[in-house]
């Protein structure tokens, strides 16, 4: 794009524009005239619509037996023949073997084969009619036709309809020439206009190009001598209000930075010469100052050694300049307090390190006092595995109480059905006992009235003297049977009595019995609810087992992490210690002076006492550890991979 | 002639019905005796003495019935249905006494029966003819003419 001038640029764009109107002018002609062949197409389509009503009517009349079918068809030719539309729209009738039935302008053609009908350009005009019709019942069909009264052929656009009742086909058409002929006109304006839009146009464009080139093109070459140095050019165009003006301007501030630069430069050269005398003189005051920074500085590095070698009580005699009196002061002040902080610290060290041995020694305390408390947890963790057996047996046991109770209940209210039965079985008895009686007492009755009866026989007998006495021997014998029957009936009757009241008494038995059966199922029922709630009470007791089993494993997992975390306290208090005698030794390299020594030297005896401590304790904490892995199955492995993990590297770790 | 008188007596056999009457046995001779029945209830007569229980029909014969533990002056007795009527012949007069039952039959001799004792009275004398004492029992036997109302009555 760059390559290209403006002016060049700016020609190429308006000629695209004029391009894209002339083709958009061209294309919407060409829609318009497309446009007027569609609805001229419709309006065929419509009429032919309007003539295949018309055979339809008269179709009808032959179904309904009012015509036959050659009236019908004449009638309907007929009907058709005279219909016109627009100047010169006629219909014409054909079958589908191309045969011409009715064409209203041309009768000779009327009744003859038109298969070999072509138009100028080949097209079998009637044939193309017949497939049209065939393939989809109705359509267009365009060709070259001549005019009525002409000789020369033009486009016609033609719509043709089959009525497949008849076989018949009916076509009508009208000639195209008058659409393509105002398709030209309207071209041939819209041309002639457009002609004169771009010349206009054009001449517009080449002003503008003008306006814009020519004032750059002016600027440049101004710009062009201001880089060659030639300051007293012209700036044009330095009034004009656009984009050219906004230039010209910055051309113009260039121009005026170029000339005060020019100023700028004179007026430093006259000052570098007044620069020059002062440096001399400077020089030979910086020769006398370096003597006596030679001297101080000899000292102050005399001092500084001494400082290295951790001489702390060195400090600086020699005499400085009294600029440098200061940096001599200084030292001195540094180096004495220096000496103060360091016997500060020796003493606090020693704080530290009897510090140290006291965290050590509680460390192993603690340390011994998390194995126990893992040790009981132990034995709280096996103590609650035994209860949860116990309470397990308990539910079971409680289980089978009940299935047992219900059994018995089964069995006692079967007792009870058992019982009534015996009652009954009682009553019966009773009452065949009274049965009994009654036919005991009529045995009875009928012994004392034998006996009666065997009186009066004797006292008959006995009346009749001698020739009664055989009968009042039957008689006495008879007496005498009465009498055994008598004192049987009374023996049974006493029996029956006996039997009676035992049967009462069984009766009264068996329903104590029942009753006693009846608070043995009320009894059995009161021990299935106590049961029932030993086993709920159970199942909760399991339940709170179950929770406190995963407190206990919670805190002997705490506790592994207790054990874990006491050993490498311990292993860090121990390394803490050793730490303290270490920088306790460091210390000691310092000279501090008299009364410092001294403390230092007492100090170092505590020290290698104290030191020899944790040697001592450190192996503790390794016999401890198989005690805590065998801590319960929960928590154990965690507490296992706690445990293992510090102790071999744990030391030098720290 | 005592013995002959003995063994007259001793000859002379008779036949007695035993009965009871509360806790003691009376007898009265069989051939006094019409027969013996069941205890029947009577039909108590109007201004009777108190040992008469009525009357009953024997038959279609009415038989006055007499207490015979409240003739002999030993309290009334509650007939039941196992209580029973000797209906005995005394001279023309019929009777029935009730007693509570009728033990046997007696065969005696006279020398068997032996006089009520002199230190009761006449009266007891002529209510018990004789005592009879046999087999650990003894069985008083009854003076039937004493016993029926009208003899009562004649010998008032």
């Amino acid at each position: 794009m760059n390559a290209f001038r403006i002016s060049t640029r700016l020609y190429a764009l308006v000629g695209l524009t004029l391009v894209i109107m002339v083709s958009a002018m061209g294309f919407a002609l060409l829609q318009e005239h497309e446009k007027l062949v569609d609805e001229r197409k419709a309006m065929l389509a419509a009429m032919n619509e309007n003539a295949v009503h018309i055979f339809q009517a008269y179709q009808e009349k032959e179904a309904s037996g009012a015509l036959t079918r050659e009236e019908a068809q004449s009638l309907a030719m007929e009907a058709i023949r005279p219909m016109r539309y627009q100047a010169d729209g006629y219909f014409f009738i054909t079958d589908m073997n191309e045969n011409m039935l009715m064409h209203p302008v041309r009768p000779d053609m009327d009744g003859t084969n038109q298969s070999g009908m072509e138009d100028p350009t080949g097209k079998r005009i009637f044939v193309e009619f017949g497939n049209t019709v065939e393939a989809e019942g109705k359509g267009f069909v365009d060709y070259l036709w001549p005019k009525p009264g002409l000789e020369e052929p033009v486009l016609k656009l033609s719509h043709v309809q089959g009525f497949a009742p008849w076989g018949w086909i009916v076509g009508t058409g009208v000639y195209a020439d008058d659409l393509d002929a105002m398709f030209y006109d309207n071209a041939m304006i819209l041309g002639s206009v457009m002609l004169i839009g771009i010349l206009l146009t054009l001449v517009a464009a080449y002003a503008v190009v003008r306006s814009v080139v020519h004032p750059v093109n002016a600027l440049t070459s101004v710009m062009g001598r201001l880089a060659s140095g030639d300051n007293s050019v012209e700036i044009p165009a330095i009034n004009r209000k656009d984009e050219i003006g906004d230039m010209a301007k910055a051309v113009l501030v260039f121009k005026e930075a170029a000339i005060e630069k020019i100023r700028l430069e004179g007026e430093t050269e006259s000052a570098r010469g007044a620069a020059d005398a002062e440096r001399s003189r400077n020089e030979s005051e910086k020769a006398r100052k370096a003597e006596e920074d030679h001297v101080a500085i000899g000292a102050l590095a005399a001092g500084l050694s001494a400082l290295a070698n951790g001489d702390l009580t060195h400090r600086i005699t020699a005499t400085f300049s009294p600029e440098a009196q200061r940096l001599k002061d200084d030292f001195n002040t540094t180096a004495q307090q220096l000496q103060d902080t360091m016997v500060t610290i020796t003493s606090a060290i020693e704080g530290m390190r009897s510090g140290t041995g006291e965290i050590s020694q509680a460390a192993d305390d603690l340390s011994r006092r998390t194995e126990q408390q893992a040790a009981s947890l132990e034995e709280t963790a096996a103590a609650l595995d035994e209860i949860t057996a116990t309470v397990k047996k308990t539910a079971e046991g409680a289980h089978q109480a009940s299935q047992v109770t219900d059994q018995a209940r089964v069995g006692a209210e079967k007792s009870g059905a058992v019982v009534r039965e015996a009652v009954e079985a009682m009553a019966q008895i009773e009452k065949s006992s009274q049965q009994i009686g009654q036919i005991i007492g009529v045995i009875d009755e009928i012994a004392f009235q034998t006996n009666l009866l065997a009186l009066n026989a004797g006292v008959e007998a006995a009346r009749a003297g001698d020739a009664g006495k055989g009968f009042a021997v039957v008689a006495s014998e008879v007496r005498a049977l009465a009498q055994r029957s008598a004192e049987a009936a009374k023996e049974i009757k006493d029996l029956i009595s006996t039997s009676t009241q035992q049967v009462d008494q069984g009766v009264d038995l068996v329903g104590q019995t029942g009753s006693a059966l009846d608070k043995i199922v009320a009894q059995v029922g009161e021990i299935t609810g106590l049961v029932t709630e030993i086993a709920a009470s159970a199942r909760e007791q399991s339940t709170g087992l179950g929770e406190v089993n995963t407190a206990v494993n919670q805190m002997d997992q705490v506790t592994q992490q207790n054990a874990a975390m006491v050993e490498q306290s311990t292993a860090a208090s121990h390394h803490l210690a050793q730490e303290a005698d270490e920088l306790a030794r460091l210390m000691a390299k310092f000279r501090l002076g008299n009364q410092a020594g001294a403390k230092a030297a007492s100090r170092k005896v505590a020290v290698a006492a104290n030191s020899s401590a944790p040697v001592a304790a450190a192996p503790k904490p390794q016999a401890a550890r198989p005690t805590l892995k065998t801590v319960s199955a929960g928590g154990g492995q965690a507490a296992a991979l706690l445990a293992v993990q510090p102790q071999d590297d744990g030391w030098e770790e720290f | 002639m005592s013995e002959q008188f003995n063994r007259r007596a001793s000859d002379r056999r008779r036949e007695l019905i035993a009965f009871r009457v509360g806790e003691q046995e009376f007898c009265v001779d069989i051939m006094s005796v019409r027969e013996i029945r069941g205890w029947t209830p009577a039909t108590p007569l109007p201004h009777a003495q108190k040992f008469m229980r009525g009357v009953i029909n024997l038959r279609g014969t009415v038989l006055p019935i007499i207490d015979l533990s409240a003739r002999l002056g030993f309290g009334f007795t509650t007939p039941e249905a196992r209580h029973v009527i000797i209906v005995v012949r005394v001279g023309e007069q019929e009777a029935g006494l009730l007693v509570d039952a009728v033990c046997d039959i007696l065969g005696v001799t006279e020398d068997m029966l032996q006089p009520t004792p002199n230190v009761a009275s006449e009266t007891v004398r002529s209510f018990i003819r004789g005592i009879l004492a046999v087999e650990g029992r003894m069985i008083g036997e009854i003076g039937l003419e004493r016993i029926l109302p009208e003899k009562e009555a004649e010998a008032a």
